[in-house]
Parts: structure tokens; C-alpha cells; sequence
């Protein structure tokens, strides 16, 4: 009994003692939850912080910093010179990168996210058109917290598959990627708002080109497989009477599949294949949805109209070489002992060719028709 | 020293039990990060490797169980002293209670080193060992009845863990695994043989069976934990090959411990914390059994109390834990002791076994002459 007391004894001094390891008081520290990094000068970098802060008499709850630094982590020592409290990036939630330094390639700034274990996997990263700090600092007239603004929009935005899905994790893992580059969601200022005007087109880790989100919306039926969103498609059909016409509607994606697989290695060659399932949210022309045939001619029409658009789009990424949809992946695991390095795979891919069927179907259109 | 271990029956346990010893002992700090272990020769058919050092491991384990079988109640001292005669068997006797404690201070100095690089940087080495130490002493002042409990309650408290692992199965790329069977043999068996360190524990049987009470289900209970095991492994295999790319899982330490890091709850955003700290309730067992056999050696060889060697072997540890301060010394710790036990666990078993079948067969010599 009494070395049972001991041992309790000695357990509680033990659990008492771990109050004593590295405490970290929420009064007393600044959680950075967005961070921007621009060029400054040759090799400065400025790191510009949005630092959420937990005191209740402060006028504004959060406060931006900037600084600048060899390095990231050096910004946010230099930072910390700037404020009262300790900065913490435990709560970091958005990382940005100004276009400028995304052509120089972003790899040690994800490299240095990745390795501290703080930092969550499901960080999103952005490409910004402009400096992040002006993005940032900016006071806006709506927008009480940027970096809780830029969260839930990039999220909300992910969620409806509207960008494509650019965490931290996602990012790395494309980028380790012999076969498929990582794309990124580009915002900008726009006035009072921020607005995300498109995807960023990476050739390993640097920024080649950009797509409109209208042409995302490709990419991301190819690349991701599951869900695609919705779109707007403008194009002329023939109506029952055979005259052209101008239509527009607009199409949400119920369920898109792909298959891709490889015919030639040495081309290469590939064979892809879209099957979408499809409901119709609105069309402005003169079609009437209750003739059968109808349906059909639009169908069709949507069919070409999708096979155009995605053409354009894989030809633009061959022109900036850079795999964003993962045909290198499909050959990487088609082709025994290939070897592929990811400037193997670049090489290739700019000769890639590749056959294309799409199988549109119009499930839905609607309550009424 | 008495080959023949008579037990009293309030010392035995029920052989179901061995399920959960084998199980314990084996899963503990390999399996945070052996992933990239195995992946650096087998790469993307790494998961057969685990396959086949799980195949390898129930066929040491048969051997192990035979060995035994043929003293029907003794242990490893036992059988070294029988077979090998006082001097020889005294010396090999010294050296697996070295083993033993040697396994006790690379699974205490893994753990310390994942504690130090995911939570506190700065708490020093010896804090967390004595912690740790003060419950392995009180465990083992318990007696054998409580430390098989706590192994039964380690494996059912920590089941739940592996529900998390559908969360990066949502991010997984089947065709990581793709082309298969790309590996040729050696570089299998290279992987397999890397798997040493991850598999270890199960030799706990030579010490652990005079007190298992049916002798003669020991076999099918100790099978099922290996089976168990090695579904778990490769289950974890795969989730990693896929979720990662393979050049970032080359480059991520804690394979296991990183998939937690996708994991985000409404009332706890970064589960991977949980998990380290859970992980204690893991790695317990597995201290208390590696102490507790080094200690029993000394009971059998030197007939030192066990309460008294146990503070000695403590003193030996909270010193020499001092000594490997950097993650190149643990890794180089890693390497050297995996070598060690792959002699240990993978090659003496089937000369021992030869030995004493020999003698008690052949020879025809009763025991203890």
C-alpha cells in the first residue's frame, strides 16, 4: 500500500510537471492564418502575414504584417520584431504566391510548409495576380478578416468543384509526380473584392501559363475523374426546321468518368474517353425540349461542343508543356520499367497524341420542360 | 538453474491472450514510418514485401512455438542452459537480456525522437524518459497477470485509430500501384528483409510461455496475431503508396503518422497530434515487455530479484539515452540494432531449434542432464 502511494504520488508530480513543457497562452501568441510571399528586390522575399489575435479590447481582431527576408521563415522572424505577440503558423489556412515569384518556381516555399509539423496538410495554396501584399492589406469595405475571407472563399470554391482542389498535400503530390503537373486557383484584387480568375498552369513547380475557369472546367474532367461542376456552353445547333441558331445553356455535371488509357508507347498515344452524365440548368434559344429528336440534337451539339473545347485546351497545355490532366501518370503505370523522370515525361509529351470520344448524356432537364 | 518451469496456477493466462501479445509487442514504432523503408527497394509492389516478411514471420513464429514444444514448460534461459551447458548457455543468456534491454532503448529512444520532432522541440531527453520508465516500473511491479492486461487493453483502446485511415483513402490514386510486379525478386526480398525492425516482438513467446495456460492453442492464437498484424501493415502499405507520391514518401519520415495529418474533425482540426500522444498507450507493452524480459533473464541467470533489476536497467537507460542526441545517430541506432535482430529473431531460431532437437531426439537425452 504505501509503495502504491509512492508510486501516485510520483505520478501526479509527473502529470502536474507537463504543464511546465513549452506552454503556449492564447493571449500571448498571433496566429498567422494567411500568408502572401512576394519578390522584393533580387533575392529579398516579403513575406506579409495576417495575424489573428485574441484580445477582446482590440479594435480590429486581426492585424497584417510584412517583412522581409532571405527566406520565408526568415520573414517571419523579421515579423516577429513587429508585434507583441509570438507568431504561430499552427492555424495557417491559405498560403500565396505572387506570380512573379511562381516563375522562379514555389517549391522551397511548399517545401518549407510541408516540413514543419505544425502546419496542416490541408493548407490551400494560390497563385496571386499582383502583390500578395497589397491583396492582403488592403482594408476592404465588406471583408472584416482577409484571411478568413480567402479561406472560405478557396474552400466554398473547392467544394462546388468550381477550382480545382489546390491543398497543400494535393500540390506536393502532383508535384513529386513523374506524369502530372499541379495546377493552382489564381485570385486577384479586383476593387472591393477578391475574385479568382482562374487556374495556373505549372510546369513542375513553376508557373507556365494560366486557363480561364471556364476552361478549368476541362481540365478538371479530365484530371480528377469524379465531379466536374457546371458550365456555361455557348454554341449554334439546328432546330427542327434545320436553320442555325444561337444557344446557350448552362449544364451541371451529375456524374463524368474517364477513361484514358495508352495505345502507343513510343508516340505516345492515348485514348480518352468521357462519359458525362449531365442535368440541364437553363438554355436561352428557341428549342423545344418536349420533341424527343430535340433532346438529341442537343445532346449532340453539347457532345462537339465539349470535344472542341477540351481539344483546345490539351493543345494549349502541349504548347506550354505541361501535363496537367495526368496522361504521364496513365503511361508511368501502363509502361513496365519506363523509367520516367519528370523531364523524360515533359519531353514525350509535348508529341503526345491522342484519340477522343466523348459520351454526353442529357439525364434531366428540369421540373418543367 | 531449473529447466522445467512449474507455474502455479493464479500465474497462468488464458492462451487467447497471445493474440494481443503478439499483436503488442510487434506493432509499436516501426510502424510509424516504415513505409519509406520498404518503398526505397520495392517501390510501388512495396506492399508485397510486407506480404512477405508476414509469411516469414508465421513461419519463425512455428519454430519458435516447436522449440518450446519440445520442453513443454520453459523459457529461452531454460532451453540456452539446457542445450548449450552451463557456460555457453550462461553467456548466451547474458547476451539476449542485452538484446532485450537494447530493444527497450530503441523503441523508448524512436518514440522520444517522434515526440521531440512533432510536438516538443525542446523538452529534453531525460524528462520523457524517466516518464516513461516510471510507468514501465510500475507495470512491471505488477506482475505478468497485469502486463498481458495492459497489452489486452493497448490493443483494444487503439483499434479505433484505424477508422482515420479512410480519410486519406478519399485522396488515394490507385494507380500508384500500377505496373505491379515491376520489382524482381531481390529487391522484394531486400524490402522484406527491411521490414526486420517493424516486425520484431514476436520472440517475447520464448520468455512469455511457461505462463500461457493451454499450451497447446498457443500456436493457433499466436498465428491469428501475426495474421493480424500483417494485414495491418499492409493495409498501411498501400493506403501510403497510394496517398503519396512515391518520391515525397521517400521523403516523409512517419508515413503512418502524416497520413493522420488529412484527418480534420469539427472539434479537433490536427488529429495527427492525438495520434502521437496516443500512440504512448501503443508503445507501452511494448517497453514493459522488452524490461520485463531483460529483467526475468536476470531473475533465471542470476537469480536477482526482478524489482531490483529493473531499477538497475533503469539507471542503464536514463544514461545512456543521453548519448544519441540527433536523428542521424537514431537512425544509425535503427540500423545497426535492426541488423542485430535479424540475426536474433530471423536466424537463431532454426539453430536453436536444431540443437535441442538433436539433442532430445537423436541423442535421446533426457532434460537436464
Amino acid at each position: 500500500m504505501k509503495r502504491l502511494k509512492i508510486y501516485i504520488i510520483i505520478l501526479w508530480i509527473f502529470i502536474l510537471l507537463t504543464g511546465c513543457a513549452d506552454r503556449k497562452i492564447l493571449e500571448d501568441i498571433g496566429l498567422i492564418t494567411t500568408v502572401g510571399y512576394d519578390l522584393a528586390g533580387n533575392n529579398n522575399i516579403r513575406s506579409t502575414m495576417v495575424v489573428l489575435q485574441i484580445d477582446p479590447e482590440a479594435v480590429r481582431n486581426i492585424d497584417v504584417i510584412s517583412s522581409e527576408g532571405l527566406t520565408s521563415k526568415g520573414g517571419r522572424l523579421n515579423a516577429n520584431l513587429k508585434t507583441s505577440k509570438e507568431l504561430q503558423s499552427g492555424q495557417l489556412r491559405v498560403a500565396l504566391y505572387n506570380e512573379e515569384i511562381a516563375k522562379r518556381g514555389i517549391k522551397p516555399y511548399v517545401d518549407t510548409l510541408a516540413r514543419d509539423p505544425s502546419i496542416s496538410d490541408l493548407t490551400y495554396l494560390a497563385i496571386v495576380e499582383g502583390s500578395t501584399k497589397d491583396l492582403l492589406k488592403h482594408e476592404y469595405h465588406n471583408i472584416s478578416d482577409v484571411g478568413q475571407q480567402l479561406f472560405n472563399q478557396i474552400e466554398q470554391l473547392t467544394d462546388k468543384e468550381q477550382i480545382s482542389n489546390a491543398t497543400l498535400q494535393e500540390v506536393q503530390q502532383s508535384y513529386y509526380s513523374d506524369g502530372i503537373d499541379p495546377i493552382l486557383p489564381i485570385l486577384k484584387r479586383d476593387g472591393e473584392l477578391i475574385r479568382v480568375t482562374g487556374n495556373a498552369v505549372m510546369r513542375n513547380d513553376k508557373i507556365v501559363g494560366k486557363l480561364s475557369p471556364d476552361d478549368s472546367f476541362y481540365v478538371k474532367l479530365i484530371r480528377d475523374q469524379y465531379h466536374a461542376g457546371s458550365i456555361e456552353l455557348p454554341f449554334e445547333m439546328k432546330d427542327e426546321n434545320g436553320k442555325e441558331q444561337k444557344v446557350t445553356t448552362v449544364i451541371d455535371m451529375i456524374v463524368s468518368s474517364r477513361d484514358l488509357s495508352l495505345k502507343d508507347k513510343n508516340i505516345p498515344q492515348f485514348d480518352l474517353q468521357l462519359n458525362i452524365k449531365a442535368r440541364l440548368l437553363e438554355i436561352q434559344g428557341d428549342v423545344d425540349l418536349t420533341i424527343p429528336t430535340n433532346v438529341k440534337q442537343l445532346e449532340k451539339a453539347l457532345n462537339n461542343k465539349i470535344k472542341k473545347e477540351a481539344k483546345k485546351v490539351i493543345t494549349y497545355s502541349q504548347e506550354r508543356n505541361s501535363d496537367i490532366f495526368g496522361f504521364g501518370e496513365v503511361y508511368r503505370s501502363s509502361v513496365r520499367h519506363s523509367d520516367l523522370t519528370k523531364g523524360k515525361w515533359h519531353e514525350k509529351y509535348k508529341n503526345m497524341t491522342y484519340t477522343m470520344k466523348v459520351d454526353f448524356r442529357l439525364v434531366r432537364t428540369g421540373i418543367t420542360e | 538453474m531449473e529447466v522445467i518451469l512449474k507455474m502455479k496456477p493464479n500465474q497462468l493466462v488464458n492462451a487467447f491472450l497471445v493474440f494481443f501479445i503478439i499483436h503488442t509487442t510487434q506493432v509499436g514504432v516501426g510502424l510509424q514510418g516504415f513505409q519509406r523503408i520498404i518503398y526505397r527497394d520495392a517501390q510501388q509492389d512495396a506492399w508485397i514485401s510486407v506480404l512477405i516478411s508476414g509469411v516469414a514471420t508465421s513461419l519463425l513464429v512455428f519454430i519458435i512455438i516447436k522449440t518450446l514444444e519440445l520442453y513443454g514448460s520453459t523459457d529461452l534461459y531454460g532451453i540456452q542452459h539446457d542445450v548449450f551447458g552451463i557456460l555457453i548457455g550462461k553467456v548466451l543468456n547474458c547476451f539476449y537480456i542485452f538484446y532485450s534491454l537494447l530493444s527497450f532503448f530503441v523503441v523508448l529512444r524512436n518514440y522520444i525522437e517522434v515526440i521531440q520532432a512533432w510536438i516538443f522541440p525542446e523538452l529534453p531527453l531525460w524528462f520523457l524518459s524517466m516518464s516513461m520508465l516510471i510507468l514501465v516500473t510500475y507495470g512491471i511491479n505488477s506482475g505478468v497477470r497485469s502486463i498481458i492486461g495492459i497489452s489486452f487493453f493497448s490493443v483494444i483502446l487503439s483499434l479505433w485509430l484505424l477508422l482515420f485511415i479512410s480519410y486519406p483513402i478519399k485522396f488515394a490514386r490507385i494507380d500508384h500501384l500500377l505496373p505491379m510486379f515491376e520489382a524482381d525478386l531481390i529487391s522484394l526480398l531486400k524490402g522484406a528483409y527491411n521490414m526486420t525492425f517493424t516486425v520484431l516482438g514476436f520472440e517475447i513467446l520464448y520468455i512469455i510461455y511457461p505462463y500461457l495456460k493451454e499450451k497447446k492453442k498457443v500456436m493457433k492464437f499466436a498465428q491469428l496475431g501475426i495474421l493480424f498484424t500483417t494485414f495491418i501493415y499492409t493495409a498501411l502499405m498501400i493506403v501510403a503508396i497510394t496517398y503519396f507520391n512515391g518520391v515525397q514518401l521517400e521523403k516523409t519520415v512517419w508515413a503512418t503518422l502524416s497520413l493522420f495529418k488529412i484527418v480534420r474533425l469539427p472539434f479537433i482540426e490536427r488529429f495527427e497530434y492525438v495520434a502521437i500522444t496516443f500512440w504512448m498507450l501503443i508503445i507501452l507493452p511494448n517497453l514493459i515487455f522488452y524490461m520485463w524480459s531483460a529483467c526475468r533473464g536476470m531473475e533465471r541467470v542470476f537469480k536477482v530479484s526482478i524489482k531490483r533489476s529493473v531499477w538497475l536497467f533503469s539507471l542503464i537507460v536514463i544514461i545512456s539515452v543521453q548519448l544519441i542526441i540527433t536523428r542521424t545517430q537514431v537512425n544509425h541506432l535503427n540500423d545497426l540494432f535492426a541488423k542485430c535482430a535479424f540475426f536474433v529473431v530471423a536466424c537463431y531460431p532454426f539453430i536453436l531449434f536444431s540443437f535441442a532437437w538433436l539433442k532430445k531426439k537423436v541423442f535421446n537425452k533426457g532434460i537436464g542432464t
